[in-house]
């Protein structure tokens, strides 16, 4: 019985946090008219009058930050054309877009930092030990 | 530090002689205050200007720390700290000698000697440098070379006078004009029939 | 006695007060740079002005002696356009690196730019540079920054005693120098970095590694000699970033040795963090655990009566205090204080104290030194005596090494035979000791280190009881050079024969145990064959023989309890902790009696302390100098003629946190001369 109710709680009914909601889905499918996809498969939608302007991501979390540089401009209305309309060129010393790795085992660490080795520059609280 | 330096500088016989008379000239224990008299003496025994050395030697003489006597030969500018020539030019530049030309003195004696303020001759006769109130205001413009005075200057007698310098000619020191010490230019004005003798 | 009114308020002051200080004293600050209390009155910075009452134009308040009704006001409109202008005519030449200056945070000019100043500038010509000065390893300079207070000058002449600064030139063209870009050759030189109210001395150790802001002062004692200086120790996160002076008018005044200030580089290097134990010949690290079960092991078969101990010259009455308890739990009462061998009394307290304290010197007119050399052993004692020499009149005699103690000495000679003929009456010292009101005996530890130092104390006793014994005046005094010293016998740890007795012994094989409280300055290769433990903080000399070496805390590190050398019980704070797994001293012994099975009875330092002040009553008056009562000690006997070896042959090496240290190394180099070439500019 638990593990019923837990299942529906855990049903994109109620949550958003791992795919588009149902109600997202619905929304998409009656309104939605797909502009374009970004290189990882999210894909950006608007509304028929225009007025609004989404993402559906592509399996895994809802993390904004999965939207790449070229991608957020647009769905922010900072620009109204297309990624793909504009010609914006990629710089070759630019790199892939990569999302917030925080949690993950891929997050940032400072070289001083313990799973890195923990090589850090001198401070001034460092005492040098005596060894014999 | 004065025990490790190498004094090459000591006194002449002379000079020791008035070095006493100075130092003489105070209470016992108070001998320091005769620094500036010695200061002076010593430069004009090295020929016109002060060193380390000499300041050390000094210092050592009147028993005070070296950095005193450093203190008082920098202090004072007519103790000199880099060698000067046979002739030291120096041109009054205060507000009353410049009022009266001063400045034409001075690029007088620039375009006789060749040099600029604060320079030497090539061949070590002249040094030329300005300096503030010579005290000599009444008959500004007014030059001191050496210990002598010389007074009412027009850019030529002042050429003619470094010309004289430079050959080694005798000099008048005083007023380069009809005028007799600082009296009115030209003779008395007044008291014309004063005479001194009478009044005695 | 005049009375003036500042401000509307009368006062009536000391006759040859200034009106500075009688503004001080109703309340009123004034401003200024070149005026401080301890130098002589310059008046050349101008900041201090004042409105006097038919006075035609503003007075400088420093050198106005305070007369009868004078009538002074330190507010009115006049007096804030007077120190505008001041302000803005030092701001001309004076560079606007604040952000770039070490000083920054705490500048007097800062400061008073900020409360009297204009707020803006109508300067827009060139301002003029000035060249850096050397002046040694420790003090950093930009000269263009100064403003000509002449306060460094003043101090090296009055204060050091050294005529190595001045001022050069003249009007904009001042430079205040060393002579010939040398280094002062004081042991007070930092002084001038504490002096300097801009950035143009700051500390060269110091310089550009921390912010005034970012420091966390703790009030402690200095333990770098026996004069309990008070200081502020500044740091940030665990490392001591800098030492400071704390004003105490009866111990430092305001200055502090280089010494104090400097040597806290060598509490970041060759520290001692974690215990080892000597395993086949070899030091190993190991934890505590292992450290105190191969002490355990290493006493398995020791008698009571076969352990010594130790005490070093940092240690604090806590640590020897725990030591002691422990030696004794263990059976033994073999404890040695007296590392240098010098044949102090513990018997007497009067035998061992600088009775007449250091502030007395200035209430003394005869001082007679036997075997000392202040300025390396006590730089602030020296001062004091230079200062009375100075103002007050003191003279001063020396039996020993003539040394240059920045004052005149009458010397006679160093011969230690020379002592006995004093209390005959007719030698011309017992003349003048006879002579004077308040006559002083100096001794030094250097004296009291030869074979007849035992002779010498009683033959120094015996010339204090006949002419410098008075009522209210106690004239003997002992200089020490250790700071733990007089704590330590205070505890009595003193043993038969001295320390000579212990070495001996050990080599003999009557010692098979011994443990050393932070003991570096004696020799401790006769410990070879026995079983050492060493409890300290620097790899230095004691560890080099110890078979196990416990870790402790600095004296920056731990609340400890020192007694000066005059008596004066007071007490260091902890500013940092300890490096790695080194621990409070006292802690190290409370742990090792519980694994020796005989536990010591206090648990925190408060229980420790109940229990100190039992075995020490007078430790409990903190900051003051209780009398002691005077008695008999030493040892009479025939002193040899024979010359007398100060204590201290290097003021910058007797310790080793000082030995540790690279700015030390550094002061002794530029000190001996061979870093004169580093000098800038001209060598004359």
């Amino acid at each position: 019985m638990f593990s019923f109710i837990m299942k529906i709680f855990s049903s994109p009914i109620f949550t958003w946090w791992n795919s588009a909601t149902f109600g997202t889905k619905l929304f998409t499918s009656r309104k939605g008219v797909k502009v374009g996809e970004d290189n990882q498969g999210n894909i950006y939608y608007k509304e028929k009058n225009g007025h609004r302007r989404w993402v559906i991501y592509k399996n895994g979390p809802v993390e904004a930050s999965r939207v790449p540089a070229e991608w957020h401009g647009w769905l922010h209305y900072t620009v109204d054309e297309l990624p793909s309309e504009s010609n914006q060129v990629i710089k070759d010393w630019e790199k892939d877009h990569i999302p917030n790795m925080t949690g993950s085992d891929a997050a940032y660490l400072p070289s001083g930092s313990l799973s890195m080795g923990g090589k850090r520059a001198t401070s001034t609280s460092d005492y040098e030990p005596w060894t014999p | 530090m004065s025990e490790t330096a190498i004094t090459a500088f000591s006194w002449s016989e002379e000079n020791e002689k008035k070095a006493q008379y100075h130092i003489a000239k105070y209470p016992e224990g108070r001998q320091q205050s005769a620094v500036m008299p010695l200061l002076d003496i010593a430069q004009r025994q090295n020929g016109g200007h002060v060193t380390i050395e000499i300041m050390e030697y000094i210092a050592d003489y009147l028993d005070m720390p070296a950095i005193k006597v450093q203190e008082v030969a920098t202090f004072y500018t007519m103790y000199n700290h880099k060698p000067v020539g046979k002739h030291h030019v120096q041109v009054c530049g205060t507000t009353p000698c410049w009022l009266r030309g001063s400045d034409d003195i001075m690029s007088a004696c620039k375009k006789r000697l060749g040099i600029s303020k604060g320079e030497t001759t090539e061949d070590g006769m002249f040094t030329l440098s300005e300096v503030e109130c010579a005290g000599a205001c009444v008959n500004a413009p007014a030059v001191a070379i050496n210990d002598d005075y010389f007074e009412d200057l027009t850019p030529e007698t002042m050429t003619a006078l470094l010309d004289k310098l430079a050959k080694g000619e005798d000099v008048k020191p005083g007023p380069q004009i009809d005028r007799q010490t600082s009296g009115p230019a030209g003779g008395l004005t007044t008291l014309k029939d004063f005479d001194a003798k009478e009044a005695e | 006695m005049p009375t003036l009114t500042i401000d509307g308020q009368e006062v009536t002051v000391d006759p040859g007060t200034t009106v500075l200080q009688a503004c001080e004293e109703v309340g009123v600050e004034i401003p200024r740079f070149c005026y401080h209390e301890r130098l002589s009155i310059a008046g050349n910075c101008r900041m201090c002005l004042v409105e006097m009452e038919k006075a035609p134009k503003p007075i400088a308040s420093c050198a106005m002696p305070a007369g009868d009704g004078m009538v002074i006001h330190t507010n009115t409109e006049r007096v804030k356009k007077a120190r505008e202008g001041v302000m803005e005519f030092l701001l001309i030449n004076h560079p606007l690196d604040c952000p770039i200056c070490d000083q920054g945070g705490e500048c007097d000019l800062q400061d008073q730019s900020m409360a009297f100043g204009g707020g803006d500038s109508r300067y827009d010509e060139n301002k003029r540079a000035v060249e850096d000065k050397y002046m040694g390893p420790l003090i950093s300079t930009t000269m263009t920054r100064c403003i000509h207070c002449m306060r460094c000058v003043r101090f090296s002449t009055e204060v050091a005693g050294v005529d190595d600064m001045g001022s050069l030139w003249r009007g904009e063209h001042t430079e205040v120098t060393t002579y010939l870009d040398g280094m002062l050759d004081s042991e007070m030189s930092g002084n001038v970095i504490d002096l300097c109210p801009v950035g143009a001395l700051t500390s060269k150790p110091y310089a550009f590694t921390a912010r005034s802001w970012e420091l966390k002062s703790t009030e402690s004692i200095d333990v770098m000699d026996a004069v309990g200086s008070n200081i502020r120790v500044d740091a940030r996160g665990a490392a001591v970033m800098r030492i400071l002076p704390r004003l105490h008018e009866d111990v430092n005044e305001e200055w502090i040795s280089d010494k104090t200030r400097f040597v806290y580089d060598g509490l970041k290097k060759r520290r001692l963090d974690r215990p080892y134990v000597r395993k086949g010949g070899k030091l190993t690290e190991a934890s505590w655990a292992e450290a105190f079960d191969a002490i355990k092991k290493g006493l398995k078969d020791v008698k009571g009566d076969e352990i010594a101990g130790v005490v070093g010259d940092l240690a604090d009455m806590e640590a020897m205090y725990a030591m002691k308890d422990l030696l004794g739990n263990l059976g033994s009462n073999r404890i040695e204080s007296r590392q240098d061998g010098a044949a102090l009394d513990a018997s007497v307290r009067a035998g061992y104290l600088m009775n007449s304290s250091i502030a007395g010197i200035e209430d003394a007119d005869y001082l007679l030194m036997i075997g000392t050399n202040p300025r390396a052993e006590a730089p602030l004692v020296n001062t004091r005596i230079r200062k009375s020499v100075r103002h007050l009149g003191l003279k001063v005699a020396n039996i020993g090494e003539a040394v240059d103690l920045t004052y005149p000495v009458q010397e006679y000679g160093n011969d230690a035979s020379l002592i006995s003929k004093i209390t005959g009456g007719r030698h011309e010292i017992s003349k003048a000791l006879k002579a004077a009101e308040k006559p002083m005996i100096l001794v030094g530890q250097g004296a009291l280190q030869g074979k007849d130092g035992a002779a010498v104390l009683k033959m120094a006793r015996d010339i204090a009881d006949k002419y410098c014994i008075k009522d209210g005046w106690n004239g003997f005094n002992v200089l020490h050079t250790a700071a733990s010293r007089v704590g330590a016998l205070d505890l009595s740890l003193v043993s038969e024969g001295g320390i000579n007795a212990i070495t001996s012994d050990a080599e003999g094989g009557k010692i098979k145990a011994v443990f050393l409280l932070g003991a570096d300055e004696l020799d401790t290769s006769c410990f070879k064959d026995t079983f050492t433990v060493y409890v300290g903080t620097h790899g230095d000399e004691g560890v080099k023989n110890a078979d196990v070496i416990l870790p402790a805390a600095a004296y920056t590190e731990k609340s400890g309890t020192y007694i000066s050398t005059e008596g004066r019980v007071q007490m260091t704070a902890k500013a940092v902790f300890a490096p790695g797994d080194a621990r409070e001293d006292w802690t190290i012994f409370r742990a090792l009696s519980d694994v020796l099975g005989t536990t010591l009875l206090y648990d925190n330092l408060g229980q420790l302390r109940l229990k100190l002040v039992e075995a020490v009553p007078h430790i409990t008056a903190i900051d003051e100098v209780p009398d002691a009562e005077w008695g008999d000690f030493g040892t009479k006997g025939d002193i040899e003629a024979g010359e007398i070896t100060n204590a201290i042959s290097n003021f910058y090496l007797t310790n080793p946190i000082a030995r540790t240290s690279d700015i030390m190394a550094d002061c002794i180099e530029a000190r001996s001369g061979e870093g004169f070439e580093e000098a800038t500019g001209t060598n004359g």
